[in-house]
């Protein structure tokens, strides 16, 4: 027990910690930022007319809490067995408490500490709600009355909120739970942050639509933390599943453990290892890739030697694995006839613009399509940051030249990352039978044509996308020498502003670099103009192509170039090293 | 002398009648099917109907283009032949308004109080019962409508029936006919309902498939007219792909179908297919394709939620081209 309340002390006090409840923050304030005054005058803001009772609601039920809620779980104490493992102090710990305990407990300490985080948070939130707001005219509060004949019809009355929550905070802590313990199961089978931090938030969405389309949204783990107000089905039901859910967790991480600390299995493992060794000697020997000694020394081998190290099996995998799952999740691929080129505008051509509702199935598939590059780069770069850093800049002259190559590397990975990927819906389309590679699109007279460079076109776009969001990942990592956060500047802009300017009329929103990478939102696929009353035309939003193309190569070049300057400031070997 | 002439008529009249009988039975077999397609555990897939026409060996792919109404011209048809407001009702008549993008034409009591319609049909035809006073001036009124709005028009109508009592749509004493016309492109009516393919656009609008639906009083007054995407052939382009038939097509669904409404919870109900129609439908990309639209009467046991059995029509349509599915209601 004095373990686990000394490890909980130990995620509070962390930066984790910090960052989780900023998060959660953001999460909560974010419904409010569509509004201009909201920035200007936000105490005006949360005054006028409305309620405590409206904006608690509001915050809650239409923050961003389906896609913050698993990174902030993590970020308090699910990394434990990373840094354990990384630091050695998982080996210390055996002499003092054997391994189950010792992960037992952290395990423990990681769910419950990620809890006590999203409940700070989300007290934080409505300290500062009661603050600003009135409490008077809850009687007269729409928000409230339209519950009635609901689920929510006892919980949402004025009388009553303090219940209604309590019982918002217990659904969010709950699922914090769920998702601290996930990741710590991840985290179990490889002590990577930037894997265990991909995979649980990757899970969190592909779960999401894969139990929406099996069994109904009120399965999932988001909907379930924030239930649809008007549902009928009894909030104890749902409550219910939320535990079903954290129940599983414990199973999985109950597992993960057992498997990572029982003597048997060890010895199993072990066992295995010597027959391999002795069965298949050359198993192990890596296949080594040798720069030519006439590039040797110069820029371009440096260049080189760093691209090897972004290609490995943990950085491509996932580009191989992660867009055959999005490509079974999406209609095209039900659809009777389609080719391979259907298939490829179908996953990497994003989605169209929303008129006006958001669509969060789409945007979450898009999402899990951006992870695989993020992970390699992320995980190549906290491996270049960590104490390897002293040695590799040695080799090279200067700091400029060390980032310089660094960032070359990152630009190429980028492109055959996104080259695997769509190898490999290529892959999937071949084996379950599409019928060749053209997409059928209007041609001068209006009729429909095979075409072929449209293909060309999507692969461009998303790959600049990439390259875009890759080089910002890569400049914020460097600043901060933070892995965690180059993470959150590649995933959570891009997630708000593809909800806040996603709508097909706002003009404005063609020039939002999210939207770019977008083939679907280009002027190929998406009208530019409606047609109104009395036959007037109406512009509508559209990227054009080749500016979106231009755009991107002009801001990934400019990121970089940041990067580069900054490279020159930053004293990154003084850094602290992490451990 | 007599009685041998007599006798003679009389077998002559015989062998007529006999001859007459035989070849119209020939006939009836000839022009009528009946069998069982597929069988999955107590459910069944039989046909029951008439030989649907053959549908030419190819079509030219066309290129349609909306027609867009005269506001002026379709507001004084309305005037003419709908229905004159009385107090308290509230009228709507959108004229190609850009809310409503698959509709050129929509009139219509705002409250229901004539009754409404779903802009699709999935029902086998009803043609005009002649001698009916009310439904031939409903007929007679949506004809001289259509005429005179230069539609090109099926005629005989697709359905000429009075609203059914029992679903309430009949308001006070006005008995209302509803009135389904099939809009034509090239020669062939188009299909009564919508499509669905992957070339519907993002937002989830069906292809519109032209087509008008009319509530009229049983004095000839029209109460509402909804008239989605007319359309007129403006370009064509030889296309020699051979459109499959109406038994091809569903012989590789059949199992499908069986497999998808006939199992679980819908175990032991039937299809039996009451029509099917060579048709034109058009498409997101506004290109008019050839389809083959099913009507079949679906029959529902009992079960929990329905004490009794039930029977209702369900439409499945077809690409005549490629055989997919295009729409399922």
């Amino acid at each position: 027990m004095k373990d686990i309340v000394w490890q909980i002390r130990r995620a509070l006090r962390g930066k984790g910690c910090l960052f989780s409840i900023c998060l959660m923050l953001y999460s909560l304030f974010f419904v409010h930022t569509d509004a201009p005054v909201f920035f200007t005058m936000p105490l005006t803001y949360f005054r006028k007319d409305c309620t405590f009772y409206y904006h608690f609601i509001i915050s809650f039920w239409m923050g961003l809490s389906q896609y913050v809620l698993p990174i902030a779980a993590m970020l308090p104490l699910a990394f434990f067995h990373c840094d354990d493992a990384q630091s050695g102090f998982r080996n210390l710990s055996e002499y003092r408490l054997p391994r189950s305990r010792y992960l037992a407990h952290r395990a423990i300490a990681a769910a419950l500490s990620a809890m006590i985080t999203v409940a700070i948070a989300c007290a934080i939130f409505t300290v500062f709600l009661l603050a600003v707001c009135t409490l008077t005219g809850g009687e007269q509060e729409a928000w409230l009355i339209n519950r009635q004949g609901s689920a929510f019809e006892w919980l949402a009355s004025a009388e009553h909120f303090l219940w209604f929550i309590l019982a918002q905070y217990a659904r969010l802590m709950v699922s914090a739970a769920t998702w601290a313990l996930v990741a710590v199961a991840f985290s179990l089978a490889w002590p990577n942050k930037a894997f265990t931090l991909v995979a649980t938030f990757g899970l969190s969405i592909l779960l999401d639509v894969v139990l929406n389309r099996r069994l109904g949204s009120e399965y999932t783990i988001s909907v379930l933390q924030t239930p649809d107000l008007n549902t009928h089905t009894p909030l104890t039901v749902l409550f219910v599943r939320q535990l079903a859910y954290l129940g599983i967790a414990m199973i999985i991480c109950g597992a993960a453990i057992f498997f990572r600390s029982s003597r048997r299995v060890i010895r199993v493992k072990q066992r295995i290892g010597l027959f391999r060794a002795a069965h298949f000697p050359g198993r192990n020997e890596k296949t080594e890739w040798h720069i030519s000694p006439r590039i040797c020394g110069a820029f371009l081998g440096e260049i080189l030697t760093d691209i090897r190290a972004f290609l490995s099996r943990a950085t491509m995998l996932p580009a191989m694995l992660i867009p055959i799952m999005v490509a079974l999740c999406k209609p095209v691929f039900q659809t009777l006839r389609h080719s391979i080129g259907d298939l490829w505008i179908g996953v990497f051509g994003g989605f169209y613009w929303f008129e006006p509702q958001v669509d969060f199935t789409p945007l979450g598939l898009w999402i899990v399509l951006l992870l695989p590059p993020m992970m390699g780069v992320a995980l190549s770069l906290e491996r270049e940051f960590s104490s390897r850093v002293h040695l590799t800049m040695l080799r090279f002259r200067t700091r400029l030249r060390w980032w310089s190559s660094k960032s070359i590397a990152v630009f190429v990975y980028s492109v055959l990352c996104s080259a695997v990927m769509f190898l490999s819906v290529a892959v999937l389309g071949w084996l379950t039978g599409a019928d060749g590679f053209a997409v059928l699109l209007e041609d001068a007279d209006g009729f429909l044509s095979p075409h072929y460079l449209v293909l060309l076109q999507c692969f461009c776009l998303f790959t600049g996308q990439i390259i875009m969001l890759t080089q910002l990942q890569a400049l914020v990592h460097l600043a901060f020498g933070r892995m965690q956060l180059g993470v959150i500047a590649y995933l959570l802009p891009c997630i708000a502003c593809l909800i806040s300017y996603s709508v097909f009329d706002r003009m404005g929103n063609a020039f939002v670099p999210y939207n770019w990478g977008m083939i679907l939102r280009s002027d190929i696929f998406s009208p530019s103009v409606m047609v109104i009353d009395n036959g007037e035309t109406s512009p509508l939003c559209t990227i054009h192509v080749g500016a979106s193309m231009c755009a991107q190569a002009g801001l990934a070049i400019l990121l970089s170039g940041i990067g580069m300057l900054l490279s020159r400031v930053i004293k990154i070997a003084e850094r602290e090293v992490k451990e | 002398m007599k009685r041998k002439t007599c006798a003679s008529i009389a077998l002559l009249l015989t062998l007529l009648c006999l001859l007459l009988t035989v070849s119209h039975a020939e006939g009836f077999e000839q022009n009528h099917i009946t069998e069982r397609l597929a069988t999955l555990g107590p459910s069944f897939m039989d046909v029951d109907m008439p030989q649907p026409a053959a549908p030419p060996a190819s079509m030219d792919q066309m290129k349609v283009e909306r027609v867009r109404f005269d506001k002026k011209k379709v507001r004084s048809l309305i005037e003419k032949y709908g229905l004159h407001p009385s107090q308290g009702e509230s009228w709507v008549c959108e004229v190609g308004s850009g809310l409503q993008a698959d509709f050129e034409l929509i009139f219509r009591e705002e409250n229901g109080v004539y009754g409404s319609i779903a802009y699709a049909e999935t029902s086998p035809c009803i043609p005009l019962v002649r001698g009916d006073d009310g439904l031939e001036k409903a007929d007679a009124a949506v004809k001289k409508f259509l005429d005179e709005l230069g539609l090109s028009y099926e005629y005989p109508f697709y359905q000429v029936a009075l609203l059914d009592q029992a679903t309430g749509d009949i308001v006070g004493d006005v008995p209302l006919v509803k009135v389904v016309a099939r809009l034509m492109i090239d020669g062939v009516p188009c299909n009564t309902t919508i499509g669905w393919t992957r070339d519907s656009d993002g937002s989830g609008n069906g292809d519109p498939t032209p087509g008008a639906f009319f509530i009229v009083t049983t004095a000839g007054e029209i109460t509402t007219a909804v008239i989605r995407n007319p359309v007129e052939v403006v370009k064509v382009r030889e296309d020699t792909t051979p459109l499959k038939g109406w038994r091809e097509i569903l012989d590789g669904d059949k199992d499908f179908i069986m497999n998808s409404f006939c199992t679980g919870d819908q175990a032991g109900s039937s299809f039996t297919l009451k029509q099917a129609e060579f048709v034109m439908m058009v498409d997101a990309h506004q290109i008019a394709y050839p389809a083959w639209a099913y009507c079949f009467r679906r029959f529902m046991p009992a079960d929990e939620y329905s004490p009794e059995p039930y029977t209702y029509d369900m439409m499945l349509t077809y690409d005549a081209r490629t055989g997919e599915r295009v729409w399922m209601q």
